[in-house]
Parts: structure tokens; sequence; C-alpha cells
């Protein structure tokens, strides 16, 4: 009897529960608290939570190559390419370009918050990190993430876990992270400056944005194809109009299901061994420096266009062209509406944040070329 | 300092591009849409 349950114990995950499972749990339960307390991206944090609870209860295997359950997710969703870019056909299904339609200078906002991701790569290299490494952590400043993990998985998987658990978290943070930088970049004038009303744009000019940006930027930069051309499609879903079926399949039930495995995917690579690391805790540091650097960019973007425009543009957007959709573009015009009560800037901010969706893309596929 | 490099130039080329071809596509489709208004309203009614 004694014996049996002797047996029972030791091969328990009790008996071999270590401090480092204990603390996994305790960051998987921070992040349920951010997830269901604070409301915090839960869509994304509350599987990525459990999946660092379950995976940290030893003996489960469930993150074991060719057994384990969260494995097969991982590797054929996350490893193989297939969940990052049903995500984006998801988000494509979703995304309104026509801002970016209506203003298309936007775009160069987009690009320019694209600066802090290159600047986080140098720091990063600086820190000791390789360029793999170093590319996989600038990526969180595009504040995108199934872009972080894309190409996170490809160029450094080891980091995977903590490189998308600091993009969807500071995605989270960005009503409190953004406006501190906005007003310190942007004088009140600044901030007071009114943009008209958006010039309307047709359903044809819609219908050729995403055949015509599929073809650019993936002629222009192949790699992004992937991630590009399941954005296209789905927005090309949307805006033709004839296909509400697919529409509504994209934008509702596959990026619904496909969420809850990436989560899951990334949250268990977040195994003890692998996340207490003095790395990781650089990683999160860097991921922030990232994402307040790509927002100081894509404002001091704004503000060198307006010594060229005629017709000034409110340089608090350009804190929009990180992606962050629509958080950031809501929080744009949180912070002018504040400077001016007559500023209406959520449609005007719309258009850089929905261009650094496609900068973002293009700045992975540039690092995919040089290191992939 | 070539990845650093080549990657902001490359993004600012790409969005750039983007940016030219897309007004110039907006021009022709406003064109084609004043044009193909202008001949609706011409055809003569039954």
């Amino acid at each position: 009897m004694f014996k049996i349950l002797e047996g029972l114990v030791f091969s328990s995950g009790v008996a071999n529960l270590t401090f480092g499972h204990v603390f996994m749990w305790l960051v998987a339960f921070v992040l349920m608290y951010l997830a269901i307390k604070k409301q915090y991206e839960p869509l994304l944090l509350l599987p990525i939570a459990f999946g660092i609870l379950v995976v940290n209860l030893p003996l489960t295997f469930l993150m074991e190559p060719e057994h384990g359950l969260i494995w097969f997710f991982y590797h054929y969703g996350i490893e193989m390419d297939i969940i990052p870019p049903l995500v984006f056909l998801g988000l494509g299904a979703m995304i309104d370009f026509g801002p970016l339609i209506a203003n298309p200078k936007t775009l160069l906002l987009g690009a320019g918050a694209q600066v802090g991701l290159y600047v986080t790569f140098f720091a990063a290299i600086l820190l000791g990190f390789d360029l793999k490494e170093a590319a996989s952590i600038g990526i969180i400043g595009g504040a995108d993430g199934p872009t972080a993990i894309y190409l996170g998985s490809k160029l450094a998987p080891h980091m995977l876990g903590a490189t998308a658990v600091a993009a969807y978290s500071y995605m989270a943070l960005v009503p409190i992270i953004q406006p501190p930088i906005m007003r310190l970049l942007t004088t009140e004038a600044e901030r007071k400056i009114e943009m008209g009303k958006m010039r309307p744009v047709s359903k044809l000019q819609k219908v050729v944005f995403p055949v015509m940006t599929a073809m650019i930027v993936m002629l222009l930069a192949p790699p992004s194809a992937p991630l590009i051309s399941m954005l296209m499609l789905g927005n090309l879903f949307k805006e033709s109009g004839v296909v509400e079926r697919l529409t509504k399949a994209s934008s509702n039930e596959l990026i619904n299901i496909v969420t809850i495995f990436q989560g899951l995917s990334v949250g268990a690579t977040m195994t003890a061994a692998v996340f207490l690391n003095p790395k990781v805790l650089l990683v999160f540091f860097l991921g922030l420096f990232a994402f307040c650097v790509s927002t100081a960019t894509g404002l001091l973007m704004a503000k060198f266009m307006n010594l060229f425009l005629k017709v000034k543009i409110n340089p608090l957007i350009g804190a929009a062209g990180v992606s962050a959709v629509p958080m950031a573009a809501r929080c744009v015009h949180k912070v002018g509406s504040e400077a001016n009560r007559r500023n209406y800037l959520l449609m005007h901010a719309m258009g850089p944040n929905v261009a650094g969706v496609i900068g973002t893309v293009a700045a992975a596929a540039i690092f995919l070329k040089n290191l992939g | 300092m070539e990845v650093f490099g080549s990657g902001i130039i490359g993004v600012y080329l790409i969005m750039a591009l983007l940016m030219v071809l897309m007004q110039a596509s907006i021009k022709i489709i406003e064109y084609f849409e004043r044009w193909n208004n202008k001949t609706a309203s011409e055809e003569p009614q039954p």
C-alpha cells in the first residue's frame, strides 16, 4: 500500500516541481489578471497565460516534440507559418483602408514609425544579442503581434514567447505609453492643429487598393508575401462586397479559431528554462524602448512632413504609425481632443495606423531577406 | 550596419513607391469615374 502511494507521489508532477515552474505560474497568473480584470488584450493574453501555466506543470509533456498536443499546434501553426497569415486574413477583412486611400501621404508616417525598429535592432546588438535575435526584438516596436510572431518564429524561435508577450503587452499599454511621448515631442500649438474633412473614397478605389498594394509590396519585398497576400485578400473580400460569407468567416470564425491556437502555442514556448534568463528581461526592456522610439520617430516624421506641406497635418497622427490598430489611433484622438475640443483626429489617425501594418510587414520582410 | 541602413531605406522606398502609385491610381480612377458619370448622364432617357 505504502509502495503504491510512494509510486503515485514520485510519478506525479508535484514531486518534480521546481522554483522555476512556480515562478512561471506567477507570470501566468499576472497575465490572467491583466487579461480578465484589466482587459488588456484579453483575446491574446488569456490563451497565452493559460499556455504558460499548463506547459509549466511538470510531466505533462504538452510541448514534447512529436508527442505533445500543444507542440502540434505550435509546429503546424507557428513554425510552418500557417497561423500568422490566417490572422492577417481576418485582419484584412476587418480593416478599413479608406482613411489611408483618402490621404496616401500618411503611408510615409507608417514608414517613419518603423525607424524605431531599426534603432532598437542596433541597440540590441550593442547589448550582446546576435543579429537574428536583435531583429526579432526590434520588430516589437512595430506593435504588430502576428508579424512579431512570424518573424520571431523564423529568426529566433527560442525567444518567441518573450517577444510575443512583450509585443502584445505593449500594444495593450498604448494608452499609457504613448501620451507622454506625444506631449513631450509636440507643442500645444501643434496638438491644436485641426485637420479638415477627409476626401471621400469611392468603392472602386477601395477595391483596387488591396490588389495594387499586394502586387507592389510583394514585388519589392517577396518575403512579405505570406502576410501581405493574406491581409490584402481579406480586404478584397470585404471591399468587393460580393463574398459576404467569406468576409464574415475570415473576420469572425477563422480569426477567432486561429487566435486560440496562436495564443496557446506562443504561451507554451515560455517554459521556465527558457524564460528565467536575464536576456528575457532585456527583451522586455528593449521591446518597450522599441515601442517608445517608434512612437517618437512617427511623430518626428509628421513634423518633418509639415515643413513641406501647404496644409499642415496634426503631428500627433504620426504616433499612430505604430500598428496597434485601432488603439494607437484612439490614443491620438484622445490627446488631440484634449488640446482642442473641436479636433476630431480618429479617422485621420487611422491612415497612418493601417499604414503601420503594411510598414511593419515590409520591415519584417527586409529583416528576413537580409538575415533569414 | 548594412542591415540597419538597407532596412530603413528599404521600408521608406516601399512606402514611398506605394504612395506615388496609389496617388496615380486614384487620379486614374477619379478620371474614369467622372468620364463614366458623364457618359451615363448623356445617355438618352428611354
